[in-house]
């Protein structure tokens, strides 16, 4: 798959611009098996997840020219996608997602060891964290979402959100002092 | 990139059993990697991805609905009626444009010379009939043959297509018809009388090419309305009470026939 | 039930022409071909076939359920896809929208899952590229594979398909093979059509049709074997022979009563087909 003859990301979105449905093919055999995973650890509904998936691409057809050329076609993507997701579960109130999967633990050693090598001293950090205060964390800093609409995401009153991140940054910055 | 996760670390989490915090690492990684993207990928569960693609590649082909269909969507239209009727010639813009016109100048003329409203009266009916006639068959269909064998019902299709000609002509002619010189009962009187044509025009294709039948009943029309106007004093006359009853028997009789015919349209050669 | 076909002593008339003359025959999975010429009234069948017209006398039972009966004809309709010989299209319409127009008059209401169909059936004839793009725009060859991805529409059991290969080049008459030779190993596939080389290629069940009347039905080596030791090579085009002409390598092929001692060879399928027609229809079966 790591085909060195095969058009990188930014090849690819180029010619999405142009029309090339074959582009748009590529593009989704690359990168709808992770964003499916991601976005499944974002919401239990199987079905919920497959409409975002749809949405994802067909808008990633429609705003292809919206790709600035800057940062990583794979950031773009999740974007468009946990946006969408959002949308869905604002639109579909009671709410039918969990957080994260968690076994309720915090991380194994060996866990931290390799949020570790990913993070440096933040991973180990991290991994030590609750699950709610994690949630959090992951939503605003690795989803890059605002508050508001993490507190969407997670089904938390944005006040929540806001005091979690506190802890969270309270407890990570005890950690690494 | 000097670290990648291992295999059986994206196994699980593909599968969505990983922790917390190893999943956190592994997403901020694939963010940056491409070659631990492309190896999550080939983990996935390829015929579900592909089912979901093919809901993608439907939606970017999907017809885009024009003014017509938006329309008829808009007053409540299922989007699958609204597909069968857009594609019918008679409930085109094009259609629609030159009704205006005909319409038009039927209302100039009933403006221009006081027996002229007889051609208004004359012209509105003959508008839905040949907008049915053009509205089904096999000269005006191309799907004709595939139709028939199709398990739709094909006189559903006629019903559904000639019942939103009528509808739309009907109402062409209803606002033409306010623009006439004299707002009497001329305003309403080539309503039954366009139900009658219709239907009469529909039943008779049981017999002959739709738009055979539709020429004959024209012309009858035509020649009826010609022999009670000569011998009348005004324009309206032929247009009383005695026409709107025959009217309403034609049009009565004209269904009763259809729903009694109504297999007939399911096949060629049939009886 | 598996798919079948039965057609019992059909008889069609236009006019005075007698388009179907008491057809009698049976099908089942696999690939049946109609092999005649122009006029032979293979479209006519089909049509009564795909239970488009109505025959004036005779029956037609399709997987069990009889045409002729209102309620078991719509069964059959849900059941079978039709390919007609030259299907129109509504001008201005996309390949997509036009597939997605039968798709509803075959009772696919919703639209997700009918578009997901429609989309099925335009990759199944590697269409799916093209699938936005007007029919006009198409050639020759592409419209026909649009006119054939509509009768796989819903995944019927019985696929009647006139003149499926008529018009295309030889790569993609080759690739309309690939894809109906598929077909045929669980449905029941009937197609038209005036050359031998389809069936050769194609059918293991073959009708030649004229004039509407079956002159043959049977596998295509006992249609080649009708022309068994009446096929032989010389030197000089001989009088009074069927068929004659001049091979590669110089000789003559003949095909029709040899001569005491003559040099036969084995038939073809072309050969046996051509041995039935008789001399007047040979012009047109060329």
């Amino acid at each position: 798959m790591t085909n060195p003859e095969a058009p990188a990301d930014r090849e690819l979105m180029a010619a999405l611009g142009d029309g090339d449905r074959d582009a748009l093919r590529t593009l989704y055999d690359r990168h709808s098996p992770w964003l499916l995973a991601r976005l499944a650890r974002r919401c239990n509904d199987r079905g919920m997840v497959d409409e975002v998936l749809q949405e994802t691409f067909v808008q990633a057809w429609r705003k292809a020219s919206s790709y600035d050329g800057r940062g990583e076609v794979a950031a773009w993507l999740w974007g468009i996608g946990i946006r969408r997701l959002i949308d869905h579960v604002r639109r579909t109130r009671p709410v039918q997602l969990r957080a994260t999967i968690d076994r309720g633990e915090e991380g194994s050693v060996e866990e931290q060891v390799l949020a570790g090598v990913e993070f440096g001293d933040l991973g180990g950090a991290l991994a030590r964290l609750s699950p709610e205060l994690r949630a959090v964390v992951q939503a605003t800093v690795l989803d890059g979402l605002t508050t508001r609409e993490a507190s969407e995401l997670l089904g938390i009153p944005t006040g929540t959100v806001k005091t979690r991140m506190m802890r969270a940054r309270m407890r990570l910055r005890e950690e690494l002092a | 990139m000097s670290w990648h996760a291992a295999d059986a670390a994206l196994d699980t989490y593909s599968r969505g059993d990983c922790g917390g915090a190893q999943a956190v690492s592994i997403e901020a990684h694939l963010m940056n990697c491409h070659e631990c993207r492309c190896r999550v990928a080939r983990l996935a569960d390829r015929p579900h991805l592909d089912e979901v693609w093919r809901k993608i590649a439907g939606e970017l082909d999907a017809p885009v609905p024009g003014l017509v269909e938006r329309g008829l969507l808009r007053v409540g239209v299922s989007d699958h009626v609204a597909r069968l009727l857009a594609a019918t010639p008679s409930l085109r813009l094009s259609w629609f444009l030159a009704v205006g016109v005909a319409l038009a100048f039927a209302v100039a003329a009933a403006h221009a010379d006081p027996r002229g409203i007889l051609l208004f009266l004359v012209g509105a009916p003959m508008i839905p009939l040949a907008g049915v006639a053009a509205a089904y068959g096999p000269r005006v269909d191309p799907t004709f043959e595939i139709g028939l064998a199709a398990p739709m019902r094909s006189f559903r299709l006629l019903l559904i297509r000639s019942a939103a000609v009528l509808v739309s002509s009907a109402t062409f002619a209803a606002i033409a018809a306010f623009f006439l010189p004299d707002l009497n009962v001329a305003v309403v009187a080539w309503l039954l009388p366009s139900l009658a044509l219709s239907s009469s025009s529909l039943a008779l294709s049981t017999r002959m090419p739709p738009l055979a039948a539709a020429a004959t009943i024209g012309v009858v029309w035509v020649v009826a309305v010609g022999l009670i106007a000569f011998e009348a004093r005004d324009a309206i006359v032929p247009f009383g009470a005695p026409m709107q009853l025959a009217s309403l028997v034609v049009a009565g009789a004209s269904m009763w026939t259809l729903s009694h015919t109504r297999e007939s349209f399911e096949q060629k050669g049939a009886a | 039930m598996s798919p079948s076909v039965v057609v019992d002593n059909v008889e069609q008339q236009f006019g005075t022409t007698r388009a179907l003359d008491g057809v009698t025959f049976d099908a089942n999975v696999g690939v049946t071909g109609l092999l005649g010429p122009n006029g032979a009234g293979k479209t006519t069948l089909l049509r009564v076939l795909a239970t488009v017209l109505k025959p004036d006398r005779g029956r037609v039972v399709i997987s069990g359920l009889d045409a002729t009966k209102t309620g078991q004809r719509l069964e059959i309709r849900r059941r079978l896809g039709y390919m007609p010989q030259e299907p129109g299209f509504h001008r201005n319409f996309t390949a997509f929208e036009f597939i997605d127009f039968v798709a509803i008059l075959k009772e696919m209401t919703e639209r997700q899952t009918r578009h997901a169909e429609v989309m099925r059936v335009l990759e199944l004839t590697g269409l799916a590229s093209v699938a936005g793009k007007k029919i006009k725009a198409l050639s020759g060859g592409m419209r026909r594979r649009v006119a054939l991805a509509q009768s796989l529409l819903g995944d019927p059991e019985i696929l009647v398909l006139d003149e499926p290969t008529a018009g295309l080049d030889p790569e993609q008459r080759l690739r309309f093979r690939e894809v109906i030779s598929s077909f045929g190993e669980t449905k029941a596939v009937l197609l038209s059509t005036h050359q031998t080389e389809d069936v050769a290629a194609l059918c293991h069940h073959v009708i030649v049709l004229h004039q509407g009347s079956t002159l043959f039905e049977g596998t295509p080596r006992d249609l080649a074997d009708v022309a068994a030791g009446r096929v032989w090579l010389s030197d000089d085009r001989p009088r009074d022979v069927r068929m004659s002409w001049r091979t590669a390598e110089g000789r003559h092929r003949n095909v029709g009563e040899p001569p005491p001692g003559a040099d036969t060879i084995a038939p073809t399928i072309e050969d046996g087909y051509l041995l039935l027609l008789g001399v007047d229809a040979l012009g047109e079966a060329a």
